[in-house]
C-alpha cells in the first residue's frame, strides 16, 4: 500500500445571477448603514466538518467567488445564508475522497440530498449558488387609502400621470350625465329632450334613405 | 361571516413597518479596542482592532463607514498596510500566513493571498504594489490580485527604496538588487555594510551602526535620514541632533517626550509627544538650505478631556497633509501638523459592554399621584363619597390644566399616561469601572456611576439595580441613585424573579432578607437540587449525563388564557405549573431534557434523543406559560439547527378534568396529563432564544431568536406549535380549535419580514450577550434589547400587530377640527332645515 500523503482539496465556487443597482429603502431616507454596499460581506458561508461543532467561515469575494481551503478528507457540510438575497440552495454536502476528489450535492432540508447534481467543486467545474430574489424587510402600512389603491389592479393607471389623466376623463364622462340629473334635473331635462330631437331627426333621416334606396332597387 | 373572512386575511405577525424602520428603534455601535489608525481619504480613517477591520466617517457626522469581521479572529495583533494610493487596504497578522486585500472605499474583500509564512515587514514597492517579506525569509511582490515571488535570497530583514525610477531592494544588508516595476531584478550584487540596513535615501544609507553618505561613513547614533539623504537625525533622550553630510552637527533642539518622524511628499515633520501637547517641527526648508532657521515650530494642544496618559499618539499621511492622531477609548482627534489645529473629533463607544439588564424607568411623580387617586375613587365605601372625590379630583386636573396652559402657553396637557415604552438598559463596563443606564428608545444616557472596584455582575432587585464585585454591592434605583454599598461575601449571584440569590458555600440567601421562605433550584455540572431556605431537599441527577442547561419560568410571565378552545365548546387546559424547571442534560449517547416540580422535585417529563449527535453548547431553552422550547445545533450525521417545542395540558382532550371530581390537595396530582411535542427546523444556527412577554399575557407569544448572520427573528408561537397536524389532513376542527393552525412543516421558513433588525445586521460574535425583553404599559407591545460588546439594537415587538396604540399618521388636531367643522355645519343649517321642513307642511300637496 502506498502511504497516504497529507494532502487537501480546494472548493470553488460562486454567486450567481447577483442583481445590479439595488436601491435600499434606507438610502431614499438617506439614512446610513455600514456595509450597505458590502453585499459579499453579507453573505454567510458556514463549513461545517460533520461531528465537529465550529464551522469555518469562507469569505465571499468582492466578485460573488469564494474558495473552500484545506479540506482534509471527510465529509462537509455547508450552511448558505445570505444577509440580503434568497439563494437556490440552503445547504451543501461536501464528500471529499481520500485522492483529494471532491463532490458537491445540493441538501435540502426538505428534499433531502441530491446525487444527481453533484458537481466537482474546480474552477472548471465550480460550485453555483443563484441569487432567487432581493429580500424585502419593509411592509407598507394596511389601511392607508393610497397603499390599497396603489395595490389594486388600477395601481399601473395611477402610477402614470397620463393614464391616470385619461382614466379621470372618461371616468368624469361616464358619470357627468347622472350627476347633472341629480344637482340640475332642469339642465339634464333640457339635454335629454335635445338629444332626443337629435336621434328623431337622425331616425327619420336614416328611415328617408332607407325608403330611397328600397326605391332604387325596385327600380 | 365575511368580516370574519376579511379579518383572516390580515396576518397577525406584523413586519417591521416602513415607517417605523430606522424610527422607533436604537442602534448603537462600538468601534473596539482598535490598535492601529490611519487616513484614507477626506474623511475616512481605517483601523483594526482584534474583532473587526472598521472604516470611520470622522467628518461632522460621526458614524462607521463599514466594519467587517476581522479575518483573524483569535488574533490580538491584526495590522493593516494602505497602498500608496489608499485604494488597497491589507490586513495581516503575525500569526497566520494569510493576508487579505480590502476595497478600502467599500469593505469588500477583493483578494486574499497565501504567503510560506507569517507577514513580517510590508514595503510600498512601486505604483500601488506591496513588498511582503514572510517569516520562512521569501520576498513576494502582491500585484493585480496575486502574489508573487521575488526571485531573491532568502531575508531576515529586507530595505527597499526608489531611485530614479528603479528599485533598491537590500537584503539582509548584504546583497543589493535592482529591481524594475515588473519584479525584473537587473542587477544584484554584494554589499559590505555593518550593521543592519534601516533606511537609504539616494546615495545614502543607514545601517544600526553607520550613515554611509557617496563615500563617506559616519559612526553617530542616527536614528533617521532626511529628505534626499544629505541630512540626518539622531534622537536622544532629551535632545534631537541633526547631521550635515560630513557627520557635523548642524542643529540642536531639547525634545521632553517620543520623537518621530513624519514623511509627506516632499515634507517632513519631527513630532514631540509630551503628554499634554506636542510640540511639532516642519523641516521641509531645513531639508533643502540646511539653515537651523527654517526649522518651524507648531504646538498642538490636546483637549483637557483625552486621557493623556492612556492615549495613542500616530502619525499619518492623508489629503490634507500630514496630520497626528491622538486616539484613547472611543475618542480620535485629528491634529493638521502645519498649523496645529484640530480637523477632525471622533467620538463612539469603544465596547459597550458584557452584561445587560432593561429595567422601567421609574413612574413620575404626576403618574404615581394619578394612580393614587384612582385606586381611593374606586376603594371608597360610600358612593356620595366616591363622587365627591371624584368631582374634587376633577376640579383640581382641571384648576392645574388651566394654570399649566396659562404659564406654558398652551403647550402642555393633561399628564400623559406613560406607554411605558421607555425602558433604560443598564450594563456594566469593566474598563471604565461604572454602571450605565441608557434609553432603549434615544440610548440618551440616563445615569452613569463610577465604582471603586472591577464589577463582574448586574442584576434586578426589586426593581432596583444591584451591581456585584469580587465581595462587595451596590444597590442603585432606577433614578441611579446610589441607595446601598456594602461588602457581602459570595461565591456566586442569580436572579431569579425580581431577587437575587447569593450562594457562599452551602449557604444560600436573599440579599437583604434573610427570613424570606423561598424555594430555589441550582445546579452543578452533574446534578441539579432543590433548595427550601437553607436545605437541600430533593436532588436529580443521571450517572454519565452532564447537566447543560437548567431554566425556570422568569418574572413576568403572565398569562391571561387559560387553555385552548376547542371545535366542541370545550377547553384543552393549559398546564401552568409555575415551579417548572426545565434540565437539559447531555452525555455520549445524546442529550435529554427534563422537566421537574422546582417545589417537590417530582419528574413530570422526559424526552431523550439519542439518535444525533449534538453540539452541547448549542443548547438553549425557555419556559414559558404552558410551553417549553429548546434549541440545538446537530452535528452529525447531519448539520441541523433544531427547534423543540413541548406543549403540556391538564387534559387530552378539549374538557376540563371531570367537574364533579373532588380534588384535594393530598391527592391532587401535579403532573401534566398531557402533552404534544414537535421538533423543527430553522435553516441557520441560533445563537440565543427568548418568549415575548406583555404586562397581562393576552397578546400572542412570539420566540425571538438570535441568529447567526445577526438577525433577530420573531417566530410566532403559533408556527412553533406542537399540536400542528402532521398525520391526516387538516380538518375543519382543526381550524376552529388552535389560533393560526397550519399543517406541520418541519422547516421553518425564513421570512424577512420577521426580521426586528431588518437590514442592520447585528455583530453577534461574542458568546457574552444578552437578549432582554420587558413588557410595556400597552397590551400589545414590549421592547427588546439585544446587547453584546460590540453592538445594541432595541426596538418594540407587536406580535399581534398594535391594537391599542394609535398609529403615527393618526392625526389629533386634523380629527379635532372635522368634528368642529361638521359641528358648525350642524349648528349653520339646523334652522334652513327647520325652515324648510315648516314650509313643506304649509304646501298644499294635493297641488
Amino acid at each position: 500500500m502506498v502511504a497516504s500523503v497529507a494532502s487537501a482539496a480546494t472548493v470553488h465556487g460562486r454567486v450567481d445571477n447577483v442583481p445590479e443597482d439595488i436601491v435600499e429603502y434606507h438610502q431614499q431616507r438617506n439614512i446610513v448603514v455600514a456595509n450597505d454596499a458590502n453585499y459579499p460581506s453579507r453573505i454567510s458561508l458556514e463549513v461545517f466538518e460533520i461531528g465537529k461543532p465550529e464551522p469555518s467561515l469562507v469569505p465571499v469575494f468582492g466578485d460573488y467567488s469564494f474558495t473552500i481551503e484545506d479540506l482534509k478528507p471527510g465529509n462537509y457540510s455547508m450552511l448558505i445564508n445570505s444577509y440580503d438575497f434568497a439563494l437556490n440552495q440552503a445547504r451543501l454536502r461536501i464528500d471529499v475522497d481520500e485522492d483529494d476528489s471532491v463532490e458537491v450535492y445540493p441538501d435540502d432540508y426538505v428534499l433531502g440530498t441530491n446525487i444527481t447534481a453533484a458537481v466537482a467543486g474546480t474552477s472548471e467545474d465550480p460550485v453555483v449558488l443563484s441569487v432567487i430574489s432581493v429580500k424585502n424587510f419593509y411592509e407598507t402600512p394596511k389601511g392607508s387609502l393610497m397603499g390599497l389603491i396603489m395595490n389594486s389592479p388600477l395601481g399601473p393607471v395611477f402610477k402614470n400621470k397620463w393614464l391616470s389623466g385619461i382614466f379621470i376623463a372618461s371616468l368624469s364622462m361616464l358619470l357627468a350625465p347622472k350627476l347633472l340629473e341629480i344637482f340640475a334635473p332642469e339642465v339634464a331635462k333640457s339635454i335629454k329632450e335635445a338629444q332626443e330631437e337629435v336621434n328623431r331627426e337622425r331616425q327619420q333621416e336614416r328611415e328617408a334613405k332607407l325608403a330611397r334606396k328600397a326605391q332604387q332597387a325596385k327600380k | 361571516m365575511l368580516i370574519t373572512r376579511l379579518l383572516s386575511l390580515i396576518p397577525i405577525a406584523a413586519a417591521v413597518l416602513v415607517e417605523n424602520a430606522f424610527v422607533n428603534e436604537l442602534f448603537l455601535q462600538s468601534i473596539g479596542h482598535l490598535n492601529s489608525m490611519s487616513f484614507v481619504d477626506n474623511c475616512g480613517m481605517i483601523g483594526a482592532s482584534s474583532t473587526s477591520v472598521v472604516r470611520l466617517n470622522v467628518s461632522n457626522d460621526n458614524y462607521i463607514d463599514w466594519q467587517v469581521e476581522s479575518p483573524f479572529r483569535d488574533s490580538k495583533n491584526t495590522h493593516t498596510f494602505l497602498s500608496a494610493n489608499f485604494n488597497d487596504l491589507y490586513v495581516y497578522s503575525p500569526d497566520s500566513d494569510y493576508v487579505y486585500m480590502y476595497k478600502s472605499s467599500n469593505g469588500v474583500l477583493t483578494a486574499k493571498f497565501r504567503l510560506n509564512g507569517s507577514p513580517k515587514q510590508l514595503l510600498q514597492f512601486f505604483h500601488n504594489q506591496v513588498l511582503i517579506l514572510d517569516s520562512s525569509g521569501i520576498t513576494w511582490v502582491l500585484k493585480d490580485g496575486n502574489a508573487i515571488k521575488l526571485p531573491v535570497d532568502t531575508a531576515k530583514s529586507l530595505a527597499f527604496w526608489h531611485m530614479n525610477g528603479s528599485g533598491q531592494l537590500y537584503v539582509d544588508s548584504r546583497k543589493r538588487y535592482v529591481i524594475d516595476d515588473n519584479g525584473n531584478i537587473s542587477q544584484n550584487m554584494d554589499v559590505s555594510v555593518q550593521g543592519e540596513i534601516i533606511d537609504g535615501r539616494g546615495v545614502s544609507l543607514l545601517t544600526n551602526k553607520l550613515w554611509y553618505h557617496v563615500g563617506n561613513k559616519h559612526k553617530l547614533a542616527i536614528d533617521s535620514i532626511l529628505g534626499t539623504g544629505d541630512y540626518a537625525v539622531g534622537i536622544a533622550k532629551s535632545v534631537t541632533k541633526f547631521y550635515d553630510q560630513k557627520g557635523k552637527v548642524v542643529n540642536v533642539i531639547a525634545t521632553q517626550g517620543d520623537v518621530s518622524i513624519v514623511e509627506h511628499q516632499l515634507s517632513e515633520y519631527l513630532v514631540d509627544f509630551r503628554g499634554d501637547n506636542a510640540k511639532v517641527y516642519d523641516l521641509t526648508d531645513f531639508i533643502l538650505d540646511g539653515e537651523p532657521s527654517s526649522i518651524k515650530e507648531t504646538i498642538i494642544n490636546f483637549p483637557s478631556e483625552v486621557d493623556t496618559k492612556n492615549a495613542h499618539y500616530g502619525v499619518s499621511s492623508s489629503s490634507y497633509g500630514p496630520v497626528m492622531i491622538v486616539y484613547e477609548e472611543g475618542r480620535i482627534c485629528t491634529y493638521l501638523l502645519q498649523t496645529g489645529k484640530m480637523i477632525f473629533h471622533f467620538q463612539l463607544n469603544s465596547s459597550l459592554a458584557r452584561a445587560f439588564i432593561i429595567i422601567d424607568r421609574a413612574a413620575s411623580k404626576a403618574a404615581l399621584e394619578k394612580e393614587h387617586d384612582l385606586l381611593e375613587d374606586a376603594s371608597g365605601s360610600l358612593l356620595l363619597s366616591r363622587w365627591v372625590h371624584r368631582v374634587k379630583r376633577h376640579l383640581t386636573e382641571l384648576g392645574e390644566f388651566v394654570i399649566s396652559q396659562l404659564q406654558r402657553g398652551g403647550q402642555g396637557a393633561f399628564t400623559p399616561i406613560e406607554s411605558g415604552m421607555d425602558k433604560l438598559l443598564v450594563y456594566i463596563n469593566s474598563h471604565s469601572n461604572s454602571v450605565t443606564a441608557i434609553s432603549t428608545m434615544d440610548g440618551k444616557p440616563a445615569w452613569h456611576y463610577t465604582i471603586d472596584s472591577m464589577p463582574d455582575g448586574i442584576y434586578v432587585s426589586k426593581g432596583n439595580v444591584m451591581v456585584t464585585s469580587r465581595n462587595q454591592i451596590w444597590t442603585f434605583t432606577s433614578e441611579g441613585e446610589l441607595i446601598d454599598h456594602n461588602e457581602f461575601k459570595f461565591d456566586n449571584a442569580r436572579q431569579v424573579y425580581d431577587e437575587v440569590v447569593f450562594k457562599r458555600g452551602d449557604k444560600y440567601q436573599i440579599y437583604g432578607n434573610s427570613t424570606a421562605e423561598y424555594y430555589y433550584v441550582d445546579h452543578d455540572e452533574s446534578e441539579v437540587w432543590g433548595v427550601k431556605r437553607d436545605s437541600k431537599t430533593w436532588k436529580f441527577g443521571i450517572e454519565g449525563h452532564k447537566v447543560l442547561k437548567v431554566s425556570g419560568h422568569a418574572s413576568g410571565a403572565a398569562s391571561a388564557t387559560v387553555g385552548i378552545p376547542t371545535h366542541d365548546r370545550g377547553l384543552l387546559y393549559k398546564y401552568l405549573n409555575p415551579n417548572v424547571v426545565a434540565v437539559i442534560t447531555g452525555c455520549e449517547e445524546g442529550m435529554s431534557l427534563f422537566l421537574l416540580d422546582g417545589v417537590n422535585g417530582q419528574l413530570l417529563f422526559t424526552q431523550t434523543n439519542t439518535k444525533d449527535k449534538v453540539d452541547f453548547n448549542s443548547v438553549k431553552v425557555v419556559v414559558k406559560d404552558n410551553f417549553v422550547i429548546y434549541s440545538y445545533a446537530v452535528i452529525a450525521p447531519k448539520v441541523e439547527q433544531r427547534l423543540v417545542v413541548v406543549d403540556l395540558f391538564d387534559s387530552e382532550k378539549g374538557s376540563s378534568r371531570s367537574e364533579n371530581e373532588q380534588i384535594s390537595e393530598f391527592t391532587f396530582d401535579v403532573s401534566p396529563q398531557h402533552f404534544s411535542t414537535k421538533s423543527f427546523i430553522y435553516p441557520e444556527r441560533i445563537l440565543d432564544l427568548e418568549v415575548t412577554t406583555t404586562k397581562y399575557g393576552i397578546t400572542l407569544r412570539s420566540i425571538i431568536i438570535v441568529t447567526a448572520t445577526g438577525q433577530l427573528v420573531e417566530l410566532p408561537k403559533y408556527i412553533l406549535n406542537s399540536r400542528r397536524i402532521d398525520n391526516r389532513q387538516l380538518k375543519q376542527e382543526d381550524i376552529l380549535g388552535d389560533y393560526g393552525m397550519t399543517p406541520y412543516e418541519p422547516v421553518i421558513a425564513k421570512n424577512s419580514y420577521s426580521v426586528l433588525n431588518h437590514k442592520i445586521p447585528l455583530n453577534v460574535i461574542t458568546t457574552n450577550h444578552s437578549l432582554v425583553i420587558k413588557p410595556t404599559n400597552y397590551e400589545s407591545s414590549s421592547v427588546f434589547c439585544y446587547a453584546n460588546e460590540q453592538n445594541i439594537f432595541c426596538g418594540l415587538t407587536q406580535p399581534s400587530a398594535s391594537f391599542d396604540l394609535l398609529g403615527y399618521r393618526f392625526d389629533k388636531q386634523k380629527l379635532v377640527a372635522t368634528i368642529v367643522v361638521i359641528l358648525i355645519a350642524y349648528v349653520g343649517v339646523k334652522p334652513f332645515v327647520a325652515n324648510k321642513k315648516l314650509n313643506q307642511n304649509w304646501v298644499d300637496k294635493r297641488a
